[in-house]
């Protein structure tokens, strides 16, 4: 029973469902905002969701409907595990194992390659071409992701492990300076994951359509747009639990750093989307070959350097 | 009652969600910029919940401009068996109404409601952004009480 209400209430399914859907939100009324619109309600995420689930599905002849359905789904349930494997105030007290991040890391990845499966499985030139930019992104941004998650947990010390509980709670005069430096590759990396520009590059509407979404519609496409919240909301959270005392102040205010972190994350967001225009796939490759990879892969051995002598 | 109230709450939803696919079936390209400027932040449809989305499979309205030629038909006809049930189709500018200039053209085979049913026409050379605006949102009101429309 107590699993149950932590799988569909907090901090799952419907935490992350609110969460992550006030956050998408958010996002589009902010760049409304700056860009002098009114913009739509907070709550547009949720209308466009129930809307899909009454629609009806025309699905391509090439995949059946147990497949149309079981690709998006799958991450679906990834995700909400994901969630589970964070340490949420009033929720990590009670929970007995340990919140592994690179297990959260993997999970993530998971609506990215249903995409890609999706996408080549409609056999629609968009969906192949968006896939196929789509995996070929996958490597630079988890590249990056990858430095800054592991310069995270040298900062907790011997014996290193992937705790998201041990980094949340890493919080001396140095840990600091070295999560502050990791915050811009942090957002980057981000925002390639989420797909959102400069890096909107697999869904480029204007040139590809909708990218691997193209052939989705009806409840496989509610599925892929809830994966997309759900992974809103474990970024949003993963910024405060990275950057902000979340776990060194009493539960209540713990869960409000969260969601003032996840806000500001998304913020940053609206603004980086309005200030910047989509990027070509050979300048994204660039941007982070030379730029980014190399910076924090420096960061990672100045942290290394400092930790362990 | 339950689930009816769902019922209820999720066709509220399709009123407040509205996701447009545009078709140029062989305008002047007059409405197709008006329709342009229906997302500007001048007259902002977005405010509605109004998105242009880039696969029919997604829309909830296929939106038309321009008179139905030769080379056009084939493609308006897929584009409207591609979209999901309910959907609603809207016909901008006084072409698509009724062929407008190019009406009896050698290449024009007739406005649009001669191949698809129609259930919002714009008149107008071109079409005023507000009034396009009006008739989405007509369209949105059709969509949620026309019961014809949810039987599939």
């Amino acid at each position: 029973m107590e699993f149950l209400k932590d799988l569909f209430l907090y901090p799952g399914f419907l935490f992350g469902f609110v969460l992550g859907g006030l956050l998408e939100g958010f996002k589009r009324k902010l760049k409304a905002r700056m860009q002098l619109r009114k913009g739509p309600p907070v709550t547009q995420p949720f209308y466009d969701l129930s809307k899909l689930l009454l629609k009806n599905i025309t699905k391509p002849y090439t995949i059946s409907s147990f497949t149309y359905l079981l690709i998006p789904f799958v991450p679906t349930v990834g995700l909400l595990v994901g969630v589970l494997l964070m340490p949420y105030p009033f929720y990590q007290e009670k929970a007995s194992f340990s919140f592994d991040l690179i297990l959260i890391f993997y999970l993530t990845e998971l609506p990215l390659l249903s995409q890609i499966i999706f996408g080549y499985f409609s056999k629609s030139p968009y969906g192949m071409v968006g896939a196929a930019r789509a995996a070929q992104m996958f490597f630079y941004y988890n590249g990056v992701f990858i430095m800054v998650i592991t310069t995270l947990c040298l900062l907790e010390g011997p014996p290193y492990s992937f705790c998201l509980k041990s980094i949340a709670e890493a919080w001396d005069s140095l840990d600091v300076l070295i999560k502050i430096l990791t915050i811009p590759f942090f957002v980057f990396s981000v925002l390639a994951k989420l797909k959102l520009n400069p890096f909107s590059i697999p869904d480029a509407e204007a040139e590809i359509l909708e990218g691997p979404l193209t052939e989705a519609s009806g409840v496989a496409l509610a599925l892929f747009k809830l994966n997309y919240l759900l992974e809103l909301a474990i970024f949003g959270s993963l910024f405060a639990f990275f950057y902000l005392p979340v776990l060194k102040t009493s539960p209540q205010m713990g869960l409000s750093l969260i969601l003032l972190g996840a806000f500001f994350l998304f913020f940053m967001f609206a603004l980086v989307e309005n200030f910047t225009a989509r990027l070509r796939l050979s300048q994204f490759s660039a941007l982070y070959l030379k730029f980014l990879i190399p910076s924090a892969t420096l960061i990672l051995v100045i942290t290394w350097v400092l930790k362990t002598w | 009652m339950f689930l009816d109230a769902i019922k209820q709450f999720l066709r509220y939803s399709q009123k407040k969600s509205l996701w447009v696919f545009h078709v140029n079936t062989g305008s002047c390209n007059g409405c197709d910029i008006e329709i342009l400027a229906l997302f500007s932040s001048k007259y902002d449809a977005e405010r509605f919940g109004i998105k242009l989305v880039g696969s029919p499979k997604h829309a909830d309205i296929l939106l038309v401009t321009g008179p139905v030629t030769t080379k056009s038909r084939d493609p308006l006809l897929r584009a409207y068996d591609m979209m999901p049930k309910p959907k609603a189709v809207v016909s901008v500018g006084v072409c698509s109404l009724s062929g407008g200039v190019f009406a009896k053209s050698y290449n024009v085979l007739g406005p649009v409601d001669n191949f698809i049913p129609v259930h919002v026409y714009i008149g107008g050379c071109s079409a005023h952004p507000n009034m396009i605006l009006e008739g989405l949102l007509r369209a949105a009101q059709i969509l949620c009480e026309e019961e014809e429309l949810w039987s599939f």
